[in-house]
C-alpha cells in the first residue's frame, strides 16, 4: 500500500471545497486506500486555519475526524527536530522543512500537496510529488476537473 | 443491521463506491470496519455539508494557500525559533 505524506492544504480546501480532487483524497483516506502520513505541525496548521476561519469549535471537530482517519500516522515534532538540519538544503522556504522531514523521516512514496512552489524546491530530488489530481489519478479513481492548480 | 441500513442509504454515491471497493478489495477486515469507515465518510460529509452551507462559495484557492503560508510561518518560528536553519 502506498505510504503518503498529506500538506495541510490539501486537508483545507477537502474542507473549503466538496467538489475537488483533495476531497477526493481524504475521503480515499478515510477508506483505507493508502496509508497517509501527516506531521504534528499539519495538524496544527489545519487547527490554526479551521479556527481562524470558521471557530475553535469546528476545528476541533474537524481535527478529531483527522485523527480518526484509521491508518493515519502522525509524525511527533520530537522525531522531526534532530533530523532537520540533515535536509535543510532541500527547501527554499524553511518554515517547509519540518514537514519535507517528516516525509523523508517515514520514507513516504508520494508527497501530495497544492503548493507549487514547495514542489519545484531541491526537495524534488529526494521526493516524490503529486498534485491532488495527480494523486487520485495515481490510486486509479476518476479526476476532478477543476479549473485550479488542484 | 437498522444503523447499518441508515447509514448506506443516507450515504452519497462516490462515498457508497469507497465503500464497495472497500469489500472487493479486502481492505476491510469485518463488516465493522466497513461500518466504521461508512460512519466516518458519512460524519465528514455532514461536517464540509453545514460549512457549506453557512459559506456556499469556497474562498479562492490562491488566498487559502496565502493563508497557509503565513500560518505556516508562524507556526514554525513559535515551535523552532526564528533562527534555526
Amino acid at each position: 500500500m502506498l505510504k503518503v505524506f498529506l500538506d495541510t492544504n490539501v486537508f483545507i480546501v477537502s474542507l473549503e471545497d466538496l467538489q475537488s480532487n483533495s476531497n477526493l483524497v481524504v475521503r480515499a483516506a478515510i477508506s483505507n486506500r493508502f496509508l497517509p502520513v501527516v506531521s504534528q505541525q499539519v495538524l496544527e496548521e489545519i487547527k490554526g486555519y479551521v479556527a481562524r476561519n470558521y471557530s475553535s469549535d469546528v476545528a476541533n471537530k474537524y481535527l478529531y475526524q483527522v485523527k480518526n482517519i484509521p491508518l493515519l500516522n502522525t509524525v511527533p515534532t520530537e522525531k522531526i527536530v534532530p533530523a532537520m538540519d540533515s535536509f535543510a538544503g532541500l527547501v527554499t522556504d524553511k518554515d517547509d522543512l519540518p514537514h519535507v522531514t517528516a516525509c523523508i523521516l517515514e520514507d513516504c512514496n508520494v508527497f501530495v500537496t497544492i503548493d507549487r512552489k514547495l514542489t519545484q524546491m531541491k526537495a524534488k530530488q529526494k521526493i516524490r510529488f503529486a498534485s491532488p489530481k495527480q494523486f487520485v489519478e495515481l490510486l486509479g479513481m476518476r479526476s476532478i476537473n477543476t479549473s485550479q492548480d488542484e | 443491521m437498522a444503523t447499518e441500513a441508515l447509514v448506506h442509504v443516507r450515504l452519497n454515491v462516490r462515498d457508497q463506491a469507497f465503500l464497495d471497493e472497500m469489500v472487493e478489495k479486502g481492505n476491510s477486515s469485518s463488516k465493522s470496519d466497513v461500518l466504521r469507515t461508512a460512519l466516518r465518510l458519512y460524519q465528514y460529509s455532514e461536517l464540509c455539508g453545514q460549512l457549506r452551507q453557512a459559506n456556499p462559495k469556497p474562498r479562492p484557492l490562491k488566498t487559502i494557500l496565502a493563508e497557509l503560508k503565513q500560518i505556516r510561518q508562524t507556526n514554525y518560528k513559535r515551535v523552532f525559533g526564528a533562527g534555526k536553519c
